[in-house]
């Protein structure tokens, strides 16, 4: 019972000035707190108060203390601390009401009790610790109290619910209940079960309402107002020991610097990797940030590019929301402040988080590049403004989306159909079509169009092929740097490439070359036949000299005679004309002419005709004549013979 | 009849002027009560006035509105603000103020819209940065701060038009701000500087109030040099204007929607609303809408 405890205080810092009565006012803040025992007051109960976890609202404070006591959990090697505040309204020298705070620290989850009896004691002594800048105190010296007497535990009320069924905290005290320190205390320990003890006593109004398990307020009017407060429940719950206070810092941070700094990095980090922060925690905290407005009213600033940017690097599903945003400003001026801030953000984040922070942000770029495909392919956007989007907009997710679409093609490319769909960095669906099929995929015609105006040119042949089929002859040795050649693997695909009019006759040739050859010996080979058969005379049809011509026709009166002791009179000199006609093969040939007595110029013609039959048929000193007994006679006589 | 001729087939959005704004000045010199009563904005007229609306776009401006509701127009004084260790958890209030447009010569060729949206982050620092910290060159806290007044493009320094016996204060806190603005800006930037005289509604400054610049050089002659001296390499840097966040009561024989009280038996009195009901503040919005635009508004001038 005779156990000394260690109780340490510190109180908001102020500059004041003792007036004539003894009573003093507060002259400005110093920025710093005051009266401390302690060197340096332990980060964790420093952030539980700068989350206003022990704030009364602007206002609220009265003469008569508001007392809030809570434990603040272990962390970060911090051990639990019990703290106590209380609260009052002090005046500085324009009057003006100021807030001011005495807080009791013990190090341990059950000290609370200590320094609830360390307070009774002094009130029972006529001397409350409210504020009090003149009361001072030294570093090092804290409180030693010893424990004289035991906390007494009051029983809860009867309307308490304290049977550990999930109740809405916090639980209003009813004005019409008669409470002290010690009772709401023990009742808060009654309802709070393992969790860190929190409540507020004799207050009109607190901060961080959601984050107490008991309140008493400090008159009937203040538990209406609290109780209107508690009817509407906020959306997001309040995260428990949760630093909402250094995120929301660090998003103002970044939205109010061109430059990122790397403390807010580092929050953004932290939160990031953080499960407890859902993304409907997130949107909360970029809404307060005016977010929403600044999409609904069209507010183009720097602060709101800045902050449109990080939600979507946060929050992928609103990617495609700030991309149009940016474009839509038409402001040159914003959109490149924004891609260099975006650029440096993921600069400054990569070097200053951890593997698994960085493999955090990796994934949520990713997801932003898996929406704007997905649109795309779903034709919900067009390859112009996917283009837009990633090279205005979202510029850093630009440099990552070729690396991204290689590592699946690949993968699609090595084993089409057996690989683990969970290795596809796009996710299975939008590369459902080309696993499956080898077909052509018009579907997929977005992205050539979309990797073509990124001049990601093996991409955009890839798809190219994919989408369309062979591709032009330019396109193809532009993206594959080849001046040869008509095809290439690229991820696992076959690329090919149509040829050219040049390349088609020259490859046609080259197919066709034997049978070009083989024509070409056999025309050389014709004229060379005919050639030398004009020389000898052989097989060529021979035209008649004019001399001979008419030397022939002359002596047709000759061929007159021969032929017609040829066909003689018979029955079968009809038959024998027909022959020779035929064997002199002119079917031309007159018979008459040859018949009549007499000729006439008219009949000239039809003499021509005989002396050129006569002159082919010939095939020795041809003269166009045939005599009875000459060679052509014999010959003609003994072809109607054999006939 | 020209307005509609210009504005035909062209967009109806607001022509955006942004500014990223700190407020400073002595401490109790108004500013929190000069940015709530232009978040809240008061018995707006929207036929007359050349305001349309004035809204909140994050969660600390309507913060500041409730505090407008729940502390002024019940006739209470705002707390002072405290003097924040992380800079970045000073409130910083986002709000739009959209105008009807008037004629300027300047942007003749965007008359087409014919609404004019101000928005503007507006970080309220505490008075303690102005009579305090500047004096600290040691003190951390001054850098971030000075760090922080970089990135705004205007600095609204609020001063009390009846203080006016802590013109040499005022000087040389102006000049320490001034000089170490210039020591931490590796660039040059073109930053305007609003000087506003505030709690005009006195009698001694409502009758000047259209001549702010007449008004600060006979009560402050010392800053008023100090501005003068500053603007010499920087032309067109520095306005002055007159303000009243509580106003007038009445138009014919007009007195400060004003009162003195004292809650306490130390014999300090404390200013609150007299009527709130008909709570009308006087030129709020001018020297925003210059910090924005680089052009003075007549119209808001006088309103």
């Amino acid at each position: 019972m005779n156990d000394t405890i260690e109780i340490h205080e510190f109180s908001t810092g102020i500059n004041f000035e003792i007036l004539a009565d003894g009573t003093w006012v507060s002259k400005g803040f110093i920025g710093a707190y005051m009266n401390s025992t302690l060197e340096q007051i332990p980060r964790t109960v420093e952030r539980a108060i700068a989350n206003k976890y022990f704030a009364v609202a602007e206002g609220k404070s009265s003469d008569s203390p508001a007392i809030i006591g809570r434990v603040i959990p272990s962390q970060d090697n911090y051990p639990d601390y019990s703290v106590i505040a209380l609260v009052t309204c002090g005046r500085d020298e324009y009057s003006r009401p100021v807030s001011l705070y005495r807080y009791f620290l013990c190090e341990g989850r059950y000290s609370l009790e200590v320094i609830i009896l360390y307070i009774i004691q002094l009130y029972k002594n006529g001397r409350l610790p409210i504020f009090n800048p003149t009361e001072k105190r030294k570093i090092g010296n804290p409180i030693n109290y010893r424990l004289n007497e035991v906390f007494r535990k009051s029983p809860p009320p009867y309307w308490l619910n304290t049977s550990g069924d999930t109740h809405p905290l916090p639980i209003l005290i009813p004005p019409s209940e008669s409470v002290d320190v010690e009772k709401i205390h023990s009742w808060a320990i009654e309802v709070a079960g393992d969790q860190p003890v929190a409540w507020a006593y004799n207050v009109k109004a607190v901060e961080d309402i959601w984050g107490f398990t008991l309140i008493h307020s400090a008159s009937e009017r203040d538990y209406e107002d609290m109780q209107r407060i508690l009817a509407n429940p906020p959306v997001v719950a309040r995260l428990a020991n949760f630093d909402e206070q250094a995120l929301k810092s660090a998003i103002k941070s970044l939205m109010n610097n061109s430059q990122p700094k790397a403390e807010a990095v580092r929050e953004i980090a932290k939160a990031l990797n953080n499960e407890e922060i859902t993304p409907e925690y997130w949107a909360k905290l970029f809404t307060a940030e005016g977010a929403d407005s600044a999409i609904k009213d069209g507010i183009y600033s720097e602060q709101m590019s800045r902050l449109l940017a990080l939600r979507a690097l946060i929050l992928p599903k609103t990617l495609l929301q700030f991309c149009d945003w940016l474009i839509v400003s038409r402001n040159s001026h914003l959109i490149k402040d924004c891609q260099q801030w975006q650029k440096d953000f993921k600069r400054i984040f990569v070097a200053y988080s951890s593997t698994e922070e960085v493999d955090r942000f990796q994934y949520n770029l990713i997801e932003g590049i898996k929406i704007i495909i997905t649109q795309l392919i779903g034709k919900e956007i067009n390859p112009a403004d996917a283009t837009d989007f990633l090279t205005k907009a979202a510029v850093i997710h630009k440099d990552i989306l070729p690396e991204i679409v290689e590592h699946d093609l690949e993968l699609i490319g090595k084993n089409s159909k057996n690989h683990d769909r969970n290795e596809l960095k796009g996710g299975y669906e939008i590369w459902r079509d080309l696993i499956k099929y080898k077909s052509h995929q018009t579907k997929y015609k977005p992205l050539y169009q979309l990797f073509e105006s990124l001049k990601q040119d093996k991409l955009a042949a890839y798809f190219y092929q994919v989408s369309i089929g062979k591709l032009p002859k330019d396109k193809f040795q532009k993206a594959f740097q080849l001046k040869q050649g008509y095809s290439i693997n690229y991820c696992g695909r076959e690329i090919s490439r149509k040829a050219s009019l040049s390349e088609k006759i020259i490859t046609w040739l080259t197919q066709n070359i034997q049978t070009i050859l083989f024509s070409i010996v056999a025309i050389l080979l014709l004229i060379g036949s005919a050639v030398i058969g004009y020389k000898v005379g052989y097989n060529t049809p021979r035209i008649p000299t004019s001399e001979t011509f008419a030397r022939a026709v002359t002596n047709f009166d000759k061929t007159q005679d021969a032929i017609k002791s040829l066909v003689g009179d018979g029955k079968n000199k009809d038959e024998n004309f027909d022959k020779i006609i035929e064997i002199l093969d002119n079917n031309k040939l007159s018979k008459e002419v040859i018949l009549k007595p007499k000729n006439t110029k008219d009949e000239e013609k039809q003499q021509e005709e005989w002396v050129k039959a006569i002159y082919k048929y010939q095939q020795n000193q041809a003269d166009g004549i045939i005599r009875k007994d000459n060679e052509s006679f014999k010959k003609l006589r003994e072809e109607l013979t054999r006939e | 009849m020209f307005n509609n001729l210009f504005s035909k087939g062209k967009k109806t959005e607001p022509e955006q002027m942004n500014a990223a704004v700190r407020v400073i000045g002595d401490r109790a010199s108004g500013k929190t009560t000069y940015m709530a009563a232009v978040a809240r904005w008061p018995n707006a007229d929207p036929v007359n006035s050349p305001v349309q609306t004035v809204t909140p776009i994050n969660e600390d401006g309507e913060q500041l509105i409730a505090k407008a509701k729940n502390l002024l127009e019940q006739g209470e004084q705002l707390e002072p603000t405290p003097i924040n260790v992380n800079i970045y958890d000073i409130k910083d209030y986002s709000i739009r103020i959209v105008l009807k447009s008037q004629f300027s010569w300047r942007r003749l060729n965007k008359m087409g819209n014919s609404l004019v949206a101000l928005n503007i982050n507006c970080k309220d620092y505490a008075g303690e940065f102005f009579s305090d910290l500047l004096y600290q060159a040691n003190n951390p806290l001054l850098k971030d701060y000075l760090d922080d007044c970089l990135q705004a493009t205007g600095i609204l320094l609020l001063v009390d038009g009846m203080s006016y016996r802590r013109d040499a204060e005022y000087s040389n806190g102006l000049e320490k701000f001034l000089q170490q603005l210039d020591r931490s800006e590796i660039e040059v930037t073109q930053r305007r500087i609003a000087v506003v005289l505030t709690k005009c509604e006195q009698p001694e400054l409502w009758i000047n109030r259209n001549q702010p610049e007449k008004i600060v050089s006979a009560r402050f002659p010392m800053m008023m040099r100090n501005l003068q001296t500053w603007q010499q390499t920087r032309p067109k840097t520095v306005e002055y204007f007159t303000t009243s966040a509580f106003g007038m009561l009445g138009s014919r024989y007009p007195e400060p929607n004003m009162k003195f009280i004292s809650r306490d038996r130390s014999g300090i009195k404390e200013a609150v609303l007299k009527t709130p009901h008909i709570w009308k503040p006087f030129g709020l919005i001018a020297p925003i809408y210059w910090l924005c635009t680089g052009e003075r508004h007549k119209q808001l001038d006088q309103e």
